[in-house]
């Protein structure tokens, strides 16, 4: 009690007045006083995203992918076998792969001298699995590419919509529910082989498309149909943010308007981006899947899933070889489903507030 | 009188500080919102502030109340130019800066900042306090000596914050704090008046008397003009020297917390300061005024004077002539009202 008095006793009454100095957060520990660096909320989206065990996984299922798509050369390597060596020896006579389930094999005690981990390809015995691994990588490239443009398209379009309003913001809003309106697997069936004889024969001979310009055309089309979604999110976000006091406290300052864009704006803007993103990339590797199906995407000799389940399903109908099909099927389910997953833990890690 | 009627609003202040020319004043400032029609009809306009005149002297803090929707917000967000005026004049030193844009306004921002009502949304949640406080500088370039970070402390300590918290996130803090990161980032510029926009709604009762004494230290201390926009006449009493009252766009009262106080003439300005709580008197049978009705909308305000669809003294004349702050009350302050009252409020 003693001490307390003295305490007291300099006439420095603790009053609950008005000025209490320097507040501590509650949590500032006397040990890390001396450097406190906050957690920003993109840390915070972090430590939320590592604690989801759906996220953990999908996300690791999603890198092990993207190594193999990257890899592929090296794994073509290692297996020591190419994707488009073909070999009628490993097929009976109407074409089907010899042994059971498509021509799996571990030996090497056949026409080919080589393992076939997910069978061969009936009619032309080709590997599976190299085809699988270069499909991916052709999959990812195109879904990956395509993506990125379009994000960045719509990112931009829907600030510049959002930003300067009036009858820029209308004519950009009148664009978008045109484009959205379009019925786009009816357009590409109309516009990719246009397109790709365009690029094939800027002098009109009939030669063939290369596979570097048909996956081109493929990606340009999946750019120019896709940005729509990101730009009317992102001009939906800086609507709202824009009338928020922080952008008013910049422009009080004299802030230009680029510093409100990007350095204001922008930041906030990254997790729906982000979102948006994750979830595009597997909605554009199953349209691309779709168009390779329906012949019109990547052709041979590309490897391609798409092209693979395109192939396969021929087999499924008569005599049954369904691995064929099978083996890409469940690989691009796989691939997908990640990746939807990682977008929607993603989500929740960055929006703890929302509800699905 | 003749001669006090000549002269503007402010005159009463500018008597007392005869060496002191006005920091800023503001002339008949308009602010009306279109309003969007239907297809080929104009939607007429939102006349949220409809002629407004006020000074505010170098040093001193003008408060400036009135009720939700009265245009109080808009004439502070005019001031500082977020928002453009659609008629009148604001003049700041001596300049007028109307209808100055972009790098020419650029200096005029320098000494006219604004502190926000929500310190919730007036911090960029993906900013650190750091960028937070120093983002006044880093746009106009300024480079101040011994370094930014040193500044932005300095700031953060003048405001009653940790200097430590440089790194931290908005979310991280509390209302109140919070609040006193708006203010330090208003300070960064070294401004020579601060439209303070209800800085204290937001808060708990027991933060507002912090902030509301922070705010009155550093007004002391660096010698800040305030336009101290408010609800609460509690607040604006203990802020202010002088008070303007605000009613549907319009000034209907302005004068010295004592004559706004102890001898209110305006209907209006009565019967909001009988809506106080008082706790002196509470529980005895106090004869309250009431008002009955809501606001007329600002889309088609009333005419002659705005507030005679609610008062209790209107007469043929408050629907013909529009009563103008040249008329002055009976304790001398210039109210706008044919029937000004007089004597102390009951």
């Amino acid at each position: 009690m003693g001490g307390t008095t003295s305490m007291w006793a300099d006439g420095q009454m603790p009053s609950a007045d008005l000025d209490p100095g320097p507040v501590q957060v509650a949590d500032a520990k006397p040990a890390e006083a001396k450097a406190i660096v906050g957690r920003s909320p993109g840390q915070l989206a972090l430590m939320r995203l590592r604690r989801d065990r759906t996220a953990v996984v999908s996300f690791w299922v999603l890198v092990f992918f993207i190594l193999v798509a990257v890899l592929a050369p090296v794994i073509q390597w290692i297996y020591g076998y190419n994707a488009t060596t073909t070999n009628s020896a490993l097929l009976d006579d109407s074409g089907f792969p010899l042994g059971y389930l498509g021509g799996i094999t571990f030996s090497t005690d056949n026409a080919s001298h080589h393992i076939h981990v997910f069978g061969v390809e009936p009619t032309l015995g080709r590997d599976l699995f190299m085809q699988v691994v270069w499909g991916m990588q052709t999959s990812l490239k195109i879904a990956v590419t395509a993506t990125v443009v379009s994000t960045i398209l719509g990112v931009v379009v829907g600030i510049v919509s959002a930003y300067f309003g009036g009858w820029v913001d209308a004519v950009i809003s009148w664009i978008i529910d045109y484009m959205l309106a379009f019925p786009f697997f009816l357009f590409c069936l109309a516009v990719i082989p246009v397109i790709n004889t365009r690029l094939a024969a800027p002098g009109g001979c009939h030669c063939d498309v290369s596979p570097d310009k048909r996956v081109l055309t493929i990606i340009i089309v999946f750019s120019l149909f896709g940005w729509m979604y990101t730009a009317r999110l992102v001009r939906g976000q800086v609507l709202s943010l824009r009338e928020r006091e922080y952008v008013d406290a910049a422009r009080a300052a004299g802030a230009p308007a680029r510093h409100i864009l990007f350095r204001q704006l922008l930041p906030n803007l990254w997790a729906p981006i982000l979102v948006s993103f994750s979830l595009a990339v597997p909605a554009t590797i199953t349209a691309e899947a779709a168009l390779s199906f329906l012949n019109i995407g990547v052709i041979e000799p590309t490897p391609d899933l798409g092209r693979v389940i395109n192939t396969g399903a021929q087999f499924i109908v008569g005599l049954p070889d369904p691995m064929y099909l099978v083996i890409p099927g469940i690989v691009i389910f796989i691939l997908v489903l990640a990746f939807n997953l990682f977008g929607d833990a993603m989500r929740d890690a960055l929006d703890p507030r929302s509800t699905r | 009188m003749t001669e006090m009627q000549n002269a503007p609003a402010g005159a009463a202040v500018a008597e007392r500080k005869p060496a002191r020319e006005p920091l800023l004043i503001v002339e008949n400032l308009v602010k009306h919102f279109p309003v969007r029609g239907k297809l080929f009809r104009s939607g007429g306009a939102v006349r949220a502030v409809d002629g407004v005149d006020f000074t505010v002297a170098p040093g001193e803090s003008l408060g400036l109340v009135g009720e939700s929707g009265c245009g109080k917000t808009t004439t502070g967000r005019a001031v500082v130019r977020l928002l453009e005026p659609t008629g009148g004049k604001i003049v700041f030193e001596g300049r007028d800066i109307t209808h100055l844009r972009g790098g020419a306004l650029r200096p005029i921002r320098q000494d006219l900042q604004i502190i926000f009502q929500d310190p919730y949304s007036s911090l960029n949640p993906r900013h650190t306090v750091g960028r937070i406080v120093s983002m006044p500088l880093q746009v106009n370039g300024i480079k101040p000596p011994g370094g930014m970070r040193k500044r932005v402390q300095e700031l953060l300590e003048i405001v009653g914050l940790n200097p430590e918290h440089y790194n931290r996130f908005p979310h991280e803090f509390s209302g109140g704090q919070r609040q006193r990161i708006g203010v330090a980032r208003a300070l960064a510029l070294r401004p020579k008046l601060i439209v303070a926009d209800e800085p204290v709604s937001a808060l708990d009762v027991s933060i507002q008397a912090q902030i509301v004494n922070l705010l009155r230290g550093l007004q002391r201390e660096f010698d800040l003009a305030f336009l101290f926009i408010a609800h609460d006449l509690a607040v604006v009493r203990h802020f202010s020297q002088r008070i303007a009252v605000m009613y549907l766009g319009k000034i209907v009262e302005i004068g010295d917390r004592h004559q706004i106080y102890d001898t209110p003439a305006h209907p209006y300005t009565r019967a909001l300061l009988s809506a106080v709580p008082d706790i002196e008197v509470l529980g005895t049978a106090r004869e309250r005024i009431r008002l009955t009705g809501d606001v007329p909308t600002p889309l088609n305000p009333p005419s002659g004077c705005r507030f005679r669809t609610r008062c209790w003294k209107a007469q043929e004349i408050c629907a013909t002539k529009e009563p103008t702050l040249d008329i002055i009350g009976p304790a001398g302050q210039p109210v706008a009202c044919h029937f000004p009252e007089s004597g102390p409020l009951r």
